[in-house]
């Protein structure tokens, strides 16, 4: 009797911890024919290859679809603009561009004002130059060598 | 309790006054009297050792031996319950996800390459940004 009660209890846990799971999976982690019409507007951008992301790529651009009601007409257009090369980088590529975004996006106006007129200036540059600045920002700050 | 100290001093007192000039009967009915007075305080002393010595767990335990199917719903609730503490508590806050979500990275005036482009640094170091 004891015996047969805890197999139930255990099924019982079993079958919710499962139930639980899959609702969370297919909640964080759905495919292209789960997303909601609203999510599939905004993630237009990625339609063709959202099945082939991994599951924690899928929830960061979810995480970017929830926010996107909150935005401007302009910061919209944008963010679709930029999706796809977006989910092309690295994650420590990423996880670079959130630190120095968090550094930036507390400056005042002009700062933020004069740093994309550099950018448009660093755009307009020939290939090369860019490449030679590339150089020349590795030369000046050597990748650091983990002493162990 | 002193009036209950002092009420049983005089009745020592008094039957060992008149212990001589009792009589069988009422000998044995105090004799008696006193084998169940000693009986019931030895059974509330085992109650109060049965409980200290886990005898509170053996009284749930037999109560959930004898109800399984409340048992096995109480059990269930808790898992459930504690499912549902743990998703309230890991879930992040609204302000949270608005500062530290990468659709506001994105919608910024400068694009994401422009953030990890060691090209741009160094073109802002060049010219004295």
């Amino acid at each position: 009797m004891v015996r047969k009660n805890l197999l139930l209890i255990f099924l019982l846990c079993g079958l919710l911890s499962g139930y639980t799971q899959a609702a969370e999976i297919k909640e964080t982690h759905p495919n292209w024919a789960h997303l909601t019409e609203d999510q599939r507007k905004v993630l237009s951008p990625l339609a063709s290859e959202w099945d082939t992301l991994l599951p924690w790529q899928r929830e960061k651009m979810l995480d970017i679809a929830h926010d996107y009601p909150k935005m401007n007409a302009e910061q919209q257009e944008r963010v679709q603009r930029r999706l796809s090369k977006w989910s092309r980088m690295t994650p420590y590529e990423r996880e670079n561009a959130r630190k120095k975004y968090q550094a930036m996006k507390d400056l005042p106006p002009e700062k933020k004002e004069a740093l994309k007129q550099k950018w448009r200036e660093y755009e307009n540059l020939p290939e090369e130059q860019r490449d030679q600045l590339r150089q020349n920002h590795q030369d000046a700050h050597p990748p650091q060598k983990s002493t162990q | 309790m002193n009036q209950e100290h002092d009420t049983a001093k005089q009745i020592i007192h008094l039957l060992n006054d008149n212990l001589a000039s009792m009589d069988a009967t009422t000998i044995n009915k105090l004799a008696q009297a006193r084998q169940r007075a000693v009986s019931a305080h030895a059974l509330s002393t085992q109650s109060l050792t049965d409980l200290q010595q886990g005898g509170v767990l053996r009284l749930f335990g037999s109560y959930f031996h004898h109800h399984p199917a409340f048992s096995a719903g109480l059990l269930c609730c808790l898992v459930l319950l504690t499912v549902l503490t743990v998703q309230q508590f890991s879930a992040p806050s609204n302000d949270q996800d608005i500062e530290q979500s990468d659709g506001f990275l994105l919608a910024s005036d400068l694009p994401p390459e422009a953030y990890v482009d060691r090209g741009f640094d160094q073109w802002l170091e060049k010219t004295s940004y």
